[in-house]
């Protein structure tokens, strides 16, 4: 369940968020760079990069940020609507030295729509913005693309960390508003129950951080 | 060291940043430990960071006796997996008492009057969805605040009733399932057969992830014995944490034989959804699990009582598995097998294993002034190179042996079955807890005769 019911105050959300891309196009990485935690965290080992959580608090709301990391090669294809089922958000990202890894965003693109309608938020990352000089795919038909189909775009470099903060918040923010706009209209998420709504406003009462054990992971 | 002062209190961080320590405003000096922290951004998106500290700055706010009290709700606060714990812990509940009665009627009822088709599960996984919603609503009514209104418990006592009410329902629901998917379970059992004659590298696992991972494939060997889909999915949990373990400990173990010295960290490799697609098709192939599919229809169709359904880490190995059942299925790896029909398999016996296990191990305690760690890692590799072709034998005849056991299970009468019903096995949560599903389990001999080896030390405590 994404939005957690319950007027005013902190909320909390949890989201789950696909990343898609090619191989080599460094969302791994980009990830990697996001969720970095320079303190002990005994639940991720540096080795495990397909499943990883992370945890902010925008304006006093509080989200989990599942990200599952997509088979992306061409074999698996298929698979990926087994991934991207009922996600919040998508992360697509792109080498923007490499021409064929956007198309193949923009294929995702349209399968994400397909699948799951309006409801996704979607984020595109030109990734390896350090590599400018050798850029194959331009800013302006990256940017024009990505407003085509309601999706925001970012620059990003997971070698620089670049851009990566800015694209997270601004894809968590948006799928904040999804999920309160849903939640008035609808009264929750389908697949949310009243037992599960009505269960989290206490949760946001009784919440104690300073006991959190940083598990979950 | 950075300094942070607010409202004449300072505190410091040391240079690795892992602890902070209080220096102006407060009684004494303290270095608490930092577990964690959170991104935060304020009203105009400005970003902050929160950091979770193992305890308060101030001693004066230390743990109170009342908070102590907190620790037992804790406890009550974790979710419980096996039958077994989930069975003490509704019963250690007094004012449950009449519930857990109905409860015990309501089931009894279902399997006595209910009559499950396999082409209408839907409907019997609501009504059990049902049973399971009204004990859970006659449950909450005895409880007293605060717990009555402790959201956390209340996840846990559903999931308790939950799975208290399919270990008894199993054997009247899961014929049913494995009948309706009796031709997915035994083409995918095939298809691993055929697979097991292939190498990793030739379905696409990466040449630093091939390598042998007896521990994921025992516990994943295991799936069939265990009776309640949330079992079943912490099964999956600790097969995928068991695969990144074996992996870790492979790779550290091949790095310290062959760049002694030289750090890499910069080029770690990471394991991502396409590398384990195709390292869990190796370890299903291998487990031989004779319902896999059945398995992930159980679990993905019976469990309801879960706030982080989808979205948990739970979820994720649960859909890698559905992923990897559905590329073997797809997926012809035939034109694979004939390269290797040259080749034959070397099988070894166990009597054969436990003498060369100990050989090695003399041998490394003999071993001339190598690192230790050097030595055992790389008498890890190859122990498990030595494994691997015992737990082919192994699996082969634990999956008929299980085969048989099923068999049994679909003749028994349901009730007979509940009355002399055995304690169930123990959860799985970790592998060293997979060493003590003993008795019925032939590869419990296999394990314990690994045990006084640092082999197993290997893998539990290097972390």
């Amino acid at each position: 369940m994404a939005a957690a019911g319950g007027a005013g105050g902190g909320r909390n959300f949890n989201f789950k968020v696909v990343l898609l891309g090619e191989g080599c196009v460094g969302k791994t990485s980009l990830v990697l760079r996001y969720v970095e935690n320079k303190f002990n965290d005994k639940h991720i080992t540096t080795l495990q990069a397909s499943f990883l959580n992370k945890k902010l608090n925008i304006g006093g709301k509080r989200v989990n940020l599942a990200i599952w990391d997509t088979a992306g090669q061409e074999r698996f294809h298929a698979l990926g609507p087994i991934y991207y089922r009922d996600s919040n958000g998508a992360i697509l990202v792109y080498d923007i030295t490499d021409e064929d890894s956007f198309q193949k965003v923009k294929n995702w693109v349209k399968e994400l729509r397909r699948m799951l309608g309006q409801e996704v938020c979607l984020c595109i990352a030109g990734n390896k913005t350090d590599l400018e000089k050798s850029r194959h795919v331009t800013v302006e038909e990256a940017e024009a693309y990505a407003a085509s189909v309601g999706a925001k775009h970012f620059h990003t470099s997971a070698k620089l960390n670049r851009g990566i903060e800015e694209l997270f918040l601004d894809l968590s923010k948006s799928m904040i508003e999804k999920a309160e706009t849903t939640s008035t209209l609808k009264g929750g998420r389908p697949g949310s129950t009243n037992r599960k709504s009505a269960v989290l406003v206490v949760d946001d009462s009784t919440e104690q951080p300073p006991q959190k054990s940083g598990c979950c992971g | 060291m950075t300094t942070h002062s607010s409202s004449k209190k300072t505190v410091k961080m040391n240079d690795d940043g892992q602890v902070l320590i209080t220096l102006q405003g407060f009684p004494e000096e303290l270095s608490v430990k930092i577990l964690s922290e959170e991104l935060a951004y304020n009203k105009d998106y400005k970003q902050y960071k929160i950091l979770i500290l193992e305890r308060p700055l101030n001693s004066k706010f230390q743990v109170t006796s009342a908070q102590r009290e907190e620790k037992k709700t804790k406890e009550l606060q974790t979710p419980k997996i096996s039958v077994a714990e989930c069975t003490a812990f509704l019963k250690s509940f007094s004012e449950f008492k009449t519930a857990l009665e109905q409860l015990d009627k309501n089931i009894e009822y279902f399997c006595r009057h209910y009559m499950i088709l396999p082409d209408y599960l839907d409907d019997a996984r609501a009504r059990l969805e049902d049973i399971s919603a009204a004990s859970l609503r006659k449950m909450s009514l005895c409880l007293r605040q605060p717990l009555a209104s402790d959201i956390k418990f209340i996840e846990v006592l559903a999931g308790a009733i939950e799975s208290y009410l399919m270990s008894l329902v199993y054997k009247k629901v899961f014929p049913v399932i494995s009948q309706h998917l009796s031709k997915e379970d035994q083409t995918l059992l095939s298809k691993g057969q055929k697979l097991n004659r292939v190498k990793p590298e030739q379905i696409g696992v990466r040449r630093e992830f091939s390598c042998p991972l007896p521990m994921a494939v025992v516990e994943l060997a295991n799936l069939g014995n265990l009776l309640t889909p949330r079992e079943k999915l912490t099964c999956l949990k600790s097969t995928v944490d068991n695969i990144t373990e074996g992996i870790t400990q492979s790779i550290k173990g091949s790095r310290q034989e062959q760049l002694a010295g030289i750090t890499t960290e910069e080029d770690e490799p990471c394991i991502t959804s396409d590398d384990l697609i195709p390292i869990l098709v190796m370890v299903i192939a291998q487990a031989k699990c004779c319902h896999l599919h059945s398995d992930l229809f159980y679990m993905e169709h019976f469990i309801w009582e879960s706030m982080d359904k989808d979205r948990d880490d739970l979820s994720y190995c649960l859909v890698t598995f559905k992923a990897a059942v559905q590329y073997m299925m797809t997926t012809d790896f035939s034109h694979l097998e004939d390269k290797r029909k040259n080749d034959p398999q070397k099988e070894i016996s166990i009597e054969d294993l436990m003498a060369a296990t100990s050989v090695s191990e003399s041998t490394s305690h003999t071993g001339r002034g190598s690192p230790r760690n050097n030595a055992s890692a790389g008498r890890l590799e190859r122990q498990l190179n030595r494994i691997s072709g015992i737990l082919e034998q192994n699996a082969q005849e634990m999956g008929a042996q299980r085969q048989q056991q099923n068999s049994k299970r679909q003749i028994q009468s349901i009730f007979t079955g509940r009355t002399t019903r055995l304690p169930p096995p123990e959860p799985l949560p970790t592998q060293r807890n997979s060493q003590n599903t003993g008795e019925n389990n032939q590869l419990g001999d296999f394990l314990s005769a690994l045990q006084d080896d640092d082999f197993d030390l290997a893998f539990g405590k290097q972390k």
